[in-house]
């Protein structure tokens, strides 16, 4: 177990948890810019993957990756070791996302939807699509908490325990979701079964 | 596939089983190709699911996502300091205010006053009392106006509006039309040399008085007493009182029966008033500022040659909010008030309408009625038609049309000689008059003057008893010459060609008639 403790003149830790994260997080509350800097390379790719899983948008993917560190550097204080930073992390860059994609379904009622929203045409041929967006369209498919769950699972690949803090659920919750968004989803690819090698 | 095997597919291949039921699942999928074709299927998708979450590389969001951070921090810091700075002031003016309250008073009353002193240095009267004469004085006095600067023809004049307000204007330009001269007030009067040099001295005290009403600053300033208006009503009373004293008759004839009354104390108190020592309030105009304060007497230095700052082609027209007239209450007097009256066998119940009068001096009131009564001319200007009438030789009728005989006071023909006799105006005159508001039975009706007319001869009339005749002004006439009446009633002996009593009797019919009466009938009709 390692402990940190900190005096007025000297810092002195020894890692409490096993969560690497936690002297850079710890270093960066005492202002170190380099160790926020470690931290953003770290985690900046998953982060662009989750929100674009989620959002489907290049330009909102940059927008919202920005606003996730922006809020962790300003958060940082209120960090207090007691999850992994990869939860806490994931679970604001979800906030960001719901909130986006609110945002957009209500600009949707008086805008034209954007380009890089992908609606279900099983008359479209295979030419036109690749295989990667015809898996996100049926993704996107989904209801949000299908959605959710299926993405930080499966292509996030984070494990039931981070997933039900994410989404303040219990475990149960989250397997029962995941059964249900994986089997949708397996009815949304079946014309597409044979092409995409289902 | 039941819901119970996909569950188990899903557990066994997020690795949610234990070992022992690992190894049981295991052994059936050995044994069911179904099974086994299911679960590759769903680890199929799953693997697909797994490879559909990159991106490409950007390596520029850690700069740009610092960038940001920095230009937050910025921000953040220059709102916290305009924050923190505006609230600081804010303290430090309480604090301030709340123990120097006095001296911020104090130091906006002394920049308001270094104001005011600036443009009150050096005050001098705009023009010398000797620059007026008697001629200008009786011209302030019934027609409001100063000459200030004769030779570029500029003028104030002052007055009320509509409301009441009194107000001054600073013109160039002509004079306005139908003034009231000296000269034509001392004839209307009959005033005698000695009577004319007297009025002349009265009016001479009053010159250096108006003199000082008008300033100027050095620092291109002008200032106006608001006394003008109390000295302006002072002079025009004590001409009024004099002109009554030494001519009752003609003074009640000429001024409105209503207003010429004015005791003699209250004149007094207002001449008093208006030429007493004391500091005035000035309005002084400056290039970039109007504003109103206190002069004394001692400030106003000795006259220099100092002309208006930008007078010409300018009209300066200011109103003040004081009403030296009580106009305003007059106007609140409505002569159509109904009075409600109520008769019973033992009371008579006499409802007034309400209306304010105002407390003011009733002299000022009183003054101004006969500044107005006298201000309203009516001018016939006879000479075209009796150059007409001079290639006549005989005329039966001339007609005059009077538009409104109510504010008519006085008819003055100008440009006609006086001694001469008009021809042939034996014929009547029949002047239609209109719009004539007095049909009131036996009132004695206030007949126009025509000064000038000296004789009327009367011709060929065939009746002298209730003849109608309707003449611009019998004010003045001093004889008249009856030639060849025919009347059954006339009795030639008895009528004798000098000034007889006239009275006037107006018709219910839009015309002012007059009797003319001998001196032996009593009877009036």
């Amino acid at each position: 177990m390692e402990t940190f403790t900190k005096n007025s003149n000297e810092i002195t830790f020894t890692h409490q948890s096993n969560d690497v994260d936690y002297d850079l997080i710890y270093q960066c509350q005492l202002g170190n810019t380099e160790s926020f800097k470690t931290l953003i390379n770290n985690y900046k790719e998953k982060v662009r993957n989750m929100i674009y899983s989620f959002t489907h948008n290049l330009t909102a993917v940059e927008d919202i990756t920005q606003d996730v560190f922006v809020k962790i550097y300003y958060s940082l204080n209120k960090f207090s070791f007691k999850s992994k930073f990869s939860t806490w992390l994931y679970k604001i860059t979800l906030n960001k996302c719901r909130d986006y994609l609110r945002r957009k379904k209500i600009l949707s009622f008086f805008i034209p939807l954007d380009e890089n929203v992908y609606s279900a045409d099983f008359t479209d041929t295979l030419e036109k699509k690749e295989t990667i967006q015809i898996i996100r369209q049926s993704i996107n498919k989904l209801s949000s908490k299908l959605k959710e769950v299926i993405i930080l699972r499966d292509i996030e690949q984070l494990n039931y325990e981070e997933i039900s803090t994410i989404l303040n659920c219990n475990e149960g919750t989250v397997k029962s979701r995941l059964f249900r968004a994986r089997e949708k989803l397996k009815y949304y690819l079946g014309p597409y079964k044979n092409d995409i090698g289902l | 596939m039941k819901n119970e095997q996909k569950d188990l597919i899903n557990r066994y291949l997020d690795g949610e089983m234990t070992e022992s039921e690992k190894a049981d699942f295991e052994e059936i999928i050995k044994n069911s190709k179904e099974l086994k074709r299911n679960i590759n299927n769903q680890k199929h998708l799953l693997d697909k699911l797994k490879a559909i979450g990159t991106l490409p590389k950007n390596e520029n969001i850690t700069k740009n996502i610092l960038e940001m951070l920095h230009f937050r921090r910025e921000s953040d810091m220059k709102k916290y300091v305009s924050v923190v700075g505006i609230v600081l002031l804010t303290i430090v003016f309480l604090i301030f205010y709340k123990f120097k309250s006095n001296d911020l008073d104090k130091f906006v009353e002394e920049q308001k006053n270094n104001l005011v002193s600036y443009y009150t240095t050096n005050l001098k009267p705009l023009f010398t009392g000797s620059e007026l004469n008697s001629d200008d004085v009786f011209l302030f006095a019934f027609n409001h106006i100063i000459p200030v600067d004769k030779d570029k023809n500029q003028f104030l004049k002052i007055g009320y509006d509509n409301n009441g307000q009194d107000y001054f204007e600073l013109v160039s330009g002509k004079v306005q039309r139908d003034l009231i001269l000296k000269k034509d007030f001392e004839k209307r009067f009959n005033l005698n040399s000695e009577e004319v040099t007297r009025l002349n001295e009265l009016l001479e005290k009053y010159k250096e008085k108006i003199s000082e009403q008008i300033v100027v600053g050095q620092n291109n300033s002008i200032g106006i007493s608001q006394n003008l208006w109390t000295l302006n009503k002072a002079i025009a009373a004590e001409i009024l009182q004099y002109t009554q004293r030494i001519n009752r008759n003609m003074y009640d004839e000429i001024i409105p029966y209503q207003s010429s009354e004015i005791a003699n104390d209250d004149i007094y108190k207002l001449v008093q008033t208006s030429i007493s020592s004391g500091s005035n309030n000035y309005v002084f105009f400056t290039p970039d500022t109007i504003f109103s304060t206190p002069i004394e007497p001692v400030q106003i230095g000795s006259y220099t040659n100092v002309k208006p700052p930008n007078l010409e082609n300018k009209h300066i027209a200011f109103a003040f909010n004081l009403d030296t007239t009580c106009r305003v209450y007059k106007n609140k007097v409505r002569s159509d008030f109904k009075f409600t009256m109520n008769i019973d066998s033992n009371i008579i119940k006499i409802e007034v309408p309400d209306f304010q009068v105002s407390n003011i001096d009733s002299i000022l009131l009183k003054v101004e009625l006969i500044q107005d009564k006298l201000n309203r001319r009516l001018q016939i200007d006879l000479q075209n038609d009796l150059k007409h009438l001079k290639q006549l030789e005989k005329l039966h009728k001339l007609q005059f049309k009077i538009p409104d005989i109510d504010s008519i006071v006085d008819i003055s023909l100008k440009h006609i000689e006086t001694d001469k006799t008009i021809p042939n105006i034996d014929s009547i005159i029949n002047i239609e008059i209109k719009k004539y508001k007095r049909p009131i039975k036996n009132e004695v009706v206030q007949i126009p003057n025509i000064d000038s007319i000296v004789m009327v001869s009367l011709n060929n009339l065939t009746v002298l008893k209730d003849l109608k005749i309707c003449i611009p002004n019998i004010d003045s006439i001093v004889r008249s010459s009856l030639k060849s009446v025919n009347s059954n009633n006339a009795d030639k002996k008895n009528f004798h060609p000098r000034k007889r009593i006239i009275r006037s009797q107006s018709s219910e019919t839009d015309s002012v008639s007059v009797i003319i009466k001998t001196e032996n009938e009593k009877t009036e009709k």
